[in-house]
């Protein structure tokens, strides 16, 4: 067994966008090892991996000291095409790194540029295809591939690089449950090949089998080896909510898009005030086509859809605003106005609300005293405060959450619940979609499984999350045991737990 | 069809087509034209896009006639020897069009844009431009994508799109714009650091490509060049030879 670390990182710092974002950081790296390093959305994770692959301070400018042994030459701050072929980084944003017509010839593109060999490259070529199963794929255009495939592309053609460490700045995001599997066993396979694996990622449910290390990075301070206790907070709602006038009522709705996809199938809900519900189901079973159609974004081709007896056909979705509003995942993406204040007011100022909606939203989000501060100079927990406080500001009977992936940790669950909590204590009601077991069974008093554009259950969480053959069905995960019981796959994990106990 | 034609020979098509609608004079050559581009889009099996889409050139026909029609000399008001109308004229050149737009809107959907580049590629293209110009059509459907959620938020926000005067209007779709301005410029960046991790250079000794023509490539090209021949030889040889 090889006992030099192929990795060593030493008291590593980085000051960047004149903010301390990585303070001290040491951890070390095996030959096939997997590492995780979990944390909160603007923890630091991509400054890491840019650090670690010569972005910083070469392409990014930022400040870095310390040290990054990688077989005991220190690599920090070579630029990032010396790396090539020592670290790869597959980029958060993976589909920016497709650059082949055809999967085969993405493939190629990086084999070619750093100029090998016709024989060497069709070895490799092959090598690769095999172990990610990507074979009946060689002449497939990538852009019609699904997103699962092009991941799969994605570490493909880093891998063929022959990388000794491959960094995945957040994987899971958008990975429905059987997603995350897939990449579980991709990645226990490729370790069994020599290559090891640095996670970057805000939770490692689903791939623990495959996980040696953890290291937690928390906030833009210190790390905590090995510990899992805040990931998997049990705290059900009471579900003693009373069926009233429903907010939204769903009536026998069946929805095409114009390219001929019938996405909802005959769906019937009713949303009442009080309600959490979440609204769960794999990738592309119309989750979020169901939302659209419940804000009124899209018409029913078929059925009605009724906000507070108004029926989304006679009324534009920017009137509806007013009663559902959806908080669209990413905070940053619909930024748009240069302060704090014109960004929560924006929806006052066009609904014609109070503006005093837009202060109380800022009020409650303790946003209040960052008024005239820029949106992108927030941390990333604040933008996500700044993203929901602009659609608490126009007072919404329903507020739905599109796919919180992003709040897996401390400050952003408290948040949510906060935001929960006021909903409910005025009898409104929240949407929350998800594929995570656990947020829905921690947050919500009702879940919907959705599957194939029909709804397969609509009951309280114990009782979904008990019926096997319902989350069989749906490749849904049951909601986490306690977390002591987490098993990790290798040899490490005791040393890593050692610390703790 | 189980093997799609080469991507040289869907862009030779196409301007061979296109040159015959432009050199041929008789109805019975813009139907066969039309007649081609129904065929392959029966083949591709979106005839009914098709149609669709031709029905929203209706109206530009209509002028197109009229334009032809009426100002034949560039004058309706011509009054004496000659007169300022003609229908004759009119109706050909609205067929000509419609042929036109028939053959061209068969083949944006019979290519896929990858077609396209890769045809470049294969025609020896400079590979800079071939390969920059796939990266902007590839992007294009990412930032229609980006487009739509970010209007989709900013409607959530009570952004209203479709009413009020024009120029509130167009205002208003400065909310979705800048946002998408932002995006471009953050996906940009992120580009081009995905090309350097791929170590991305424009070498110039690149592999070319090993893409064989098939026969009914050839016999497709060589059908096209026959064609064009014949009209080009029926047209201007009219009183000599035939």
């Amino acid at each position: 067994m090889e006992t030099l670390n192929k990795l060593t990182v030493n008291n590593l710092n980085c000051n960047y966008d004149k903010r301390k974002v990585l303070n001290n950081i040491s951890f070390s790296l095996g030959k096939g090892e997997v590492l995780s390093i979990i944390g909160p959305a603007g923890s630091g994770k991509t400054t890491l991996a840019y650090c670690l692959s010569g972005i910083i301070p070469n392409r990014v400018k930022g400040y870095v000291d310390g040290e990054i042994l990688l077989n005991g030459e220190n690599v920090l701050g070579r630029e990032p095409y010396k790396l090539v072929g020592k670290i790869g980084l597959i980029m958060q944003d993976y589909e920016t790194q497709i650059f082949g017509l055809t999967v085969e010839e993405d493939i190629m593109f990086g084999l070619e540029n750093i100029g090998l060999e016709e024989k060497e490259i069709r070895k490799r070529l092959d090598w690769v295809l095999k172990s990610l199963g990507l074979e009946n794929y060689r002449r497939k255009y990538t852009s019609q591939l699904s997103s699962g495939l092009k991941q799969k592309l994605v570490i493909a053609s880093t891998i063929s690089m022959y990388p000794e460490i491959v960094i995945m700045d957040d994987p899971l995001l958008n990975l429905d449950w059987s997603g995350i599997k897939n990449l579980e066993n991709i990645i226990i396979d490729l370790k069994k090949q020599g290559i090891s694996f640095i996670i970057l990622t805000k939770h490692i449910k689903g791939l623990e089998r495959a996980i040696d290390k953890i290291i937690m990075l928390n906030g833009n301070t210190v790390m905590h080896e090995g510990e899992l206790s805040f990931i998997n907070k049990k705290d059900t709602m009471p579900n003693n909510y009373e069926k009233s006038v429903p907010l939204i009522e769903v009536d026998n709705v069946w929805f095409k898009y114009p390219d001929g996809d019938l996405v909802i199938k005959g769906v019937s809900l009713n949303v009442y005030g009080g309600d959490v519900l979440a609204i769960m189901g794999p990738n592309g079973s119309g989750k979020t086509t169901l939302i659209k159609l419940m804000s009124g974004l899209l018409k029913p081709t078929k059925g009605h859809v009724k906000v507070i007896g108004r029926s989304t056909r006679n009324h534009g979705a920017a009137k509806l605003a007013k009663y559902v509003t959806i908080v669209f995942q990413n905070p940053e993406k619909h930024i748009t106005f240069e302060t704090v204040w014109d960004e929560v007011a924006f929806g006052c100022k066009n609904l014609k609300l109070p503006l005093s909606y837009a202060e109380n939203a800022l009020k409650c989000f303790q946003l209040f005293e960052r008024i005239y501060d820029p949106p992108y100079e927030l941390s990333m927990s604040e933008k996500i405060k700044l993203n929901i406080a602009s659609a608490f500001a126009l007072d919404p009977n329903v507020l739905i959450l599109d796919e919180p992936v992003t709040i897996h940790d401390h400050n952003s669950l408290g948040i949510i619940k906060t935001v929960i909590e006021k909903m409910r204590s005025i009898d409104r009601a929240v949407i929350i979609v998800t594929h995570d077991s656990d947020l829905a069974f921690s947050l919500c008093n009702r879940v919907v499984i959705i599957n194939d554009g029909v709804i397969i259950a609509d009951n309280t969480p114990q009782s979904i999350f008990s019926n096997h053959e319902i989350l069989r069905k749906v490749e849904l995960k049951q909601p986490e045991v306690p977390t002591h019981e987490i098993k990790l796959g290798g040899a490490h994990s005791e040393q890593v737990f050692g610390s703790e106990n | 069809m189980s093997k799609s034609l080469d991507p040289r020979t869907k862009i030779i098509m196409f301007f061979g087509l296109l040159s015959l609608v432009f050199m041929v004079k008789d109805i019975y050559w813009f139907l066969g034209l039309i007649i081609i581009a129904l065929l392959t889009m029966f083949f591709k099996k979106s005839v009914r896009i098709f149609l669709k889409m031709l029905i929203k050139f209706i109206p530009v026909l209509l002028i197109a006639f009229m334009l032809w029609s009426l100002f034949y000399n560039w004058s309706v008001f011509r009054i004496g020897n000659s007169n300022g109308f003609n229908v004759n004229l009119g109706m050909f050149m609205t067929l000509r069009l419609f042929t036109l737009i028939s053959i061209s809107l068969a083949f944006i959907l019979a290519v896929k844009p990858e077609e396209l580049i890769r045809a470049l590629e294969l025609l020896r293209f400079p590979y800079v431009l071939a390969f920059t110009l796939g990266l902007a059509l590839r992007h294009i459907t990412t930032m229609s994508d980006e487009y739509r959620a970010i209007k989709e938020a900013q409607i959530s926000r009570g952004l209203e799109l479709d009413s009020g005067f024009l120029l509130k209007r167009i205002r208003n779709y400065t909310y979705i714009l800048i946002p998408l301005l932002i995006r471009t410029i953050e996906t940009a960046e992120k580009l081009t650091l995905a090309m350097e991790l791929k170590a991305f250079t424009l070498r110039k000794d690149r592999r070319k490509m090993e893409y064989r023509l098939s026969i009914i490539d050839y016999v497709l090209i060589t059908l096209i060049v026959i064609v064009i021949g014949f009209s080009i030889i029926y047209y201007n040889f009219k009183g000599v030879l035939l």
